[in-house]
């Protein structure tokens, strides 16, 4: 008697084809470039040996494959591209940068930009992380 | 560099056999290949394995060629000479030793850009400058190295451009962040197919006994692992850019 298949066959996904993981790309991909300038301050300081360990603690954690970076990465400079040339559009470039305009407006509402020097900040924060002027009043 | 400079400078051979060789233990052990044609780099830019595993949130990069490389020996070779076997038997090549494979087949993929001064000089075309290994002087079995082996292209339209990062960003996946994979595409291809697009003119190579000239000569003529390094440094060219 042979066992039956395993129902549980890894199934490969082309990764411009998943709008839910390429979402949560662009979502960490954001909070990623927020945390950054703090965070390559203090790996600046951080001795070789211990930047990996330091930059995941400083850093969000990703959450999805790496190819959904990639494609992220793809959509952002497809994006500033068609700020000033028109371009046929395959679907998947379409309804990825719809998903990407859509996560970047999520983050901009959850981190308005300093009334100062424009730099977003979290809500909770009642001085701007880069010029310190006071926000949120 | 006029037509006169090219024919005095010593030109790549693109159809002649390639010979390498190897000095083990003081004895010199030589390689000579048939010419690897543009499907023979193809399966070996396809074999190539990129990806990027995660287990529990610890990532792994996994770049792997050295067995694309073997299957490109053992495709292309057509012969050895100071070896002590029997040359001509059926399984003669299998008897090789791996890492004498290995090592010529590092020779045979060896080509790099070269950056100089000139590259800033902005025109019409824009110049990649390769060096490469290509095959052993006869009389002292020293490979032969060319540098300054010229390609020149016409500058990439925005299209072309989004070409290569549009095919080069399309990646596989499997899993979740946590316990994931991903597997990248060989940027090989989509550059080879954009330098066929984008050659205007190359210097150093010859074919036939003539220096290489004319777009559809160099398209079919052109070593593929030439082609794919020259377009792959025009479209994502690797500079030190600093701010003084």
């Amino acid at each position: 008697m042979t066992a039956p298949p395993s129902s549980k066959r890894p199934v490969w996904r082309d990764a411009s084809r998943d709008p839910d993981a390429l979402a949560r790309a662009a979502a960490e991909f954001f909070e990623e470039g927020y945390e950054y300038p703090i965070a390559s301050k203090i790996l600046a300081d951080t001795p070789v040996e211990l930047q990996a360990e330091a930059r995941g603690k400083l850093l969000p954690r990703r959450t999805v494959p790496d190819g959904c970076y990639v494609w992220a990465s793809y959509l952002i400079w497809l994006e500033r591209v068609l700020d000033v040339v028109d371009l046929q559009l395959a679907a998947a470039e379409v309804e990825g940068l719809m998903i990407l305009r859509r996560e970047r407006n999520r983050f901009e509402s959850g981190h308005p930009p300093c009334p100062r020097c424009g730099m977003p900040n979290a809500l909770h924060l009642l001085r701007c992380r880069e010029c310190m002027a006071e926000i949120g009043k | 560099m006029t037509e006169t400079e090219q024919q005095d400078k010593v030109l790549l051979p693109l159809d002649a056999p390639r010979s390498i060789a190897l000095r083990v233990n003081q004895k010199l052990l030589t390689w000579h290949f048939r010419r690897v044609t543009q499907p023979d780099w193809q399966k070996f830019f396809d074999g190539i394995v990129n990806r990027t595993l995660r287990h529990n949130g610890v990532e792994e990069r996994v770049f792997e060629s050295d067995t694309a490389l073997l299957e490109l020996v053992d495709r292309t070779l057509s012969s050895v000479h100071g070896y002590d076997f029997d040359a001509t038997a059926a399984d003669w090549k299998a008897a090789l030793p791996i890492q004498h494979k290995v090592t010529v087949g590092v020779v045979l993929r060896a080509v790099a850009c070269e950056t100089a001064v000139d590259d800033l000089v902005l025109g019409p075309h824009i110049d990649v400058r390769l060096t490469s290994s290509w095959s052993m002087e006869k009389q002292t079995g020293r490979m032969t190295t060319y540098s300054g082996l010229v390609h020149r292209f016409r500058h990439p339209s925005i299209e072309q451009m989004r070409e290569f990062n549009f095919e080069t960003s399309r990646t596989r996946i499997l899993g979740t962040g946590q316990d994931g994979v991903t597997v990248y595409p060989n940027r090989q291809s989509v550059a080879m197919r954009l330098y066929d697009q984008l050659i205007d003119s190359v210097e150093g190579y010859a074919a036939k006994g003539e220096p290489l000239t004319g777009i559809e000569a160099i398209r079919s003529e052109m070593d593929a692992m030439h082609k794919a390094t020259a377009a792959m440094q025009l479209f994502s060219p690797s500079q030190s850019i600093e701010i003084p």
